[in-house]
């Protein structure tokens, strides 16, 4: 996993639209109003919680078509990731075999516990996921 | 109620089983159940299911030092909040906003506005007893 350094990390959230205000509400019009916005890695969020120590850190993620996520995990968070729109592949790294996941009709919702090595890409332009994740957040473990 | 399909790594929750719980839910006469997705009350990710029938009644409340989370799965709800001493009110559906976040105390209400409408319900967790103000309490 790269780690980035903290201007670089600064920059890539910056490109993030972050909420501040205590009441917040997004309708998927505002979800393509990123679409625009992603940096190199083809994906741009709206982040939910209210800072980086909040418990839930929650946002809304705006995919490009074959946007990747590399694998990874997370030593004592849970992740949870509920398709919004578009579809999704994530692949969970077992000990002797892979699993393949599908966001998309079929599949509302996965919960995937720590310890768990996955990876995640986007199979449809502009698919947006909500994501979730026990804070407060960590940049050494942030993933572009 | 059940939750989601389990693995050893990983909770899957599908559509079909999410339909399936819908319809027993219609059948139970009930005005509101939830389905827990979570594993336990100590988890920091406190995640349901939430359905209602239109006839749910629940006072303005808030849960104390949590942050509240509530989007859409299905149907329609008028979400109701105080700020800056007025009621203010949104239309949660897929057409209009689909997710509404609080990250204070403030007081809400929830008004189910389809026949059913279900919803995921995050709350910062552990669970805590007693952790909802109602108002005028």
């Amino acid at each position: 996993m790269d780690l980035l350094k903290e201007t670089q990390l600064e920059k890539l959230m910056n490109k993030n639209i972050g909420n501040r205000k205590n009441i917040f509400y997004l309708s998927l019009n505002d979800l393509d109003k990123i679409k625009n916005t992603k940096n190199i890695t083809g994906r741009s969020r709206y982040n939910l919680h209210k800072n980086f120590k909040s418990i839930i850190q929650e946002m809304l993620i705006n995919f490009n078509k074959n946007s990747y996520v590399k694998p990874h995990y997370f030593i004592k968070k849970h992740t949870i990731f509920r398709l919004i729109k578009g579809s999704f592949r994530i692949k969970i790294y077992e000990q002797k075999k892979v699993r393949n996941i599908y966001l998309n009709q079929k599949n509302q919702m996965l919960i995937i516990k720590p310890k768990t090595m996955y990876d995640i890409i986007s199979l449809q332009k502009n698919s947006i996921i909500h994501e979730l994740m026990e804070g407060p957040f960590n940049n050494k473990v942030f993933k572009t | 109620m059940a939750a989601s399909t389990s693995y050893k790594k990983i909770n899957i929750l599908e559509n079909s089983n999410l339909r399936d719980k819908i319809k027993i839910f219609k059948k139970s006469g009930k005005k509101f159940d939830r389905i827990v997705l979570h594993e336990n009350e100590e988890d920091l990710i406190q995640i349901m299911v939430m359905m209602y029938r239109k006839s749910f009644n629940f006072p303005f409340h808030y849960s104390i030092n949590k942050s509240e989370s509530f989007s859409v799965i299905y149907g329609k709800f008028k979400i109701l909040f105080k700020e800056k001493g007025k009621i203010r009110k949104i239309i949660l559906d897929k057409k209009n906003k689909i997710i509404f976040k609080l990250n204070a105390n403030v007081f809400h209400k929830i008004i189910p506005l389809s026949d059913v409408s279900v919803a995921l319900e995050i709350l910062d967790g552990p669970f805590k007893r007693n952790s909802v103000r109602k108002i005028n309490e």
